[in-house]
């Protein structure tokens, strides 16, 4: 399994894959913002998307936007402080599949991490 | 140091920040966090040895800083990251910008106002550092004692 992780800030994605590695997900790309994160996607294979709402270049939801723009049917989870109703219907219109509101706690990402990563 | 109790009046409008620096702590790093001291200042100094700052705008605008002396903020990225640092590198900075960030963003949710937005953190560090608000904010000092040593939030909202 293979998870593209975009955050612009670096100790998140090393926490995000902190709990990837936990529950057996080795295979991580990280990305500092939507345009870097939109380029590893283009180049290779994804099966899960990490991503942040608020970062600089191209944020979270232009990010989503833009892989759905694709055609791709990929599961793309939202991790972001962002947690107002009306911002996560914005994202699920973008074509988020799971949202996450930061801060979490460790068991609450990998529960839904589960939901993505097989047996 | 001693707990001191929240008075109605000044509790009003700190009380989504500190709930909002609690929630930050409990969850992502399994501490809950005591209220050692709050008060409305009207100057602000930064004694800690690296600040994260992040700004507010919308229906709300202000900034707020979150300040930790070296010893707490590497005992704190211990805890996230699984390793200490042994000096303010850009990964203590981005932890404290993160924080900044979490903290600034989960008080934004509890405020309930969809007409708020955050900026982007920034972090400081140094020897002598000072870290001015607008001169119409309204200025809040809360002070936390956290299992690694003493943080602040302080933030100004107009």
């Amino acid at each position: 399994m293979k998870v593209l992780v975009v955050d612009d800030s670096g100790v998140m994605r090393k926490i995000i894959i902190r709990s990837l590695n936990a529950v057996g997900v080795t295979d991580v790309v990280e990305a500092a913002d939507g345009e870097e994160g939109f380029v590893q996607f283009q180049a290779q294979p994804f099966d899960l998307v990490l991503t942040d709402w608020n970062m600089p270049v191209r944020n979270g939801l232009e990010f989503v936007t833009d892989i759905r723009r694709t055609g791709s049917k990929v599961p793309i989870m939202m991790i972001t402080t962002e947690g107002q109703r009306s911002q996560v219907i914005l994202a699920i219109q973008a074509g988020v599949t799971d949202y996450l509101v930061k801060p979490f706690e460790k068991e609450s990402l990998r529960a839904k991490l589960d939901k993505y990563v097989p047996v | 140091m001693s707990t001191i109790p929240l008075t109605p009046a000044v509790s009003q409008l700190p009380t989504p920040f500190i709930e909002s620096t609690r929630a930050v702590f409990s969850a992502m790093l399994g501490a809950e966090l005591g209220l050692t001291d709050t008060c409305r200042c009207r100057r602000f100094h930064s004694p800690f040895d690296v600040s994260g700052v992040i700004g507010f705008s919308g229906s709300i605008k202000g900034m707020l800083v979150i300040g930790m002396d070296k010893p707490v903020a590497f005992a704190i990225a211990e805890e996230l990251l699984g390793y200490r640092p042994t000096d303010i590198d850009a990964e203590v900075f981005d932890m404290v910008g993160e924080l900044a960030n979490m903290i600034g963003g989960n008080a934004k949710e509890r405020m309930g106002d969809a007409n708020i937005a955050l900026g982007l953190p920034t972090v400081v560090s140094g020897q002598s550092y000072n870290i001015a608000f607008h001169s119409d904010n309204q200025l809040y000092l809360l002070c936390f004692e956290t299992p690694w040593g003493p943080i602040s939030v302080e933030f100004g909202l107009k």
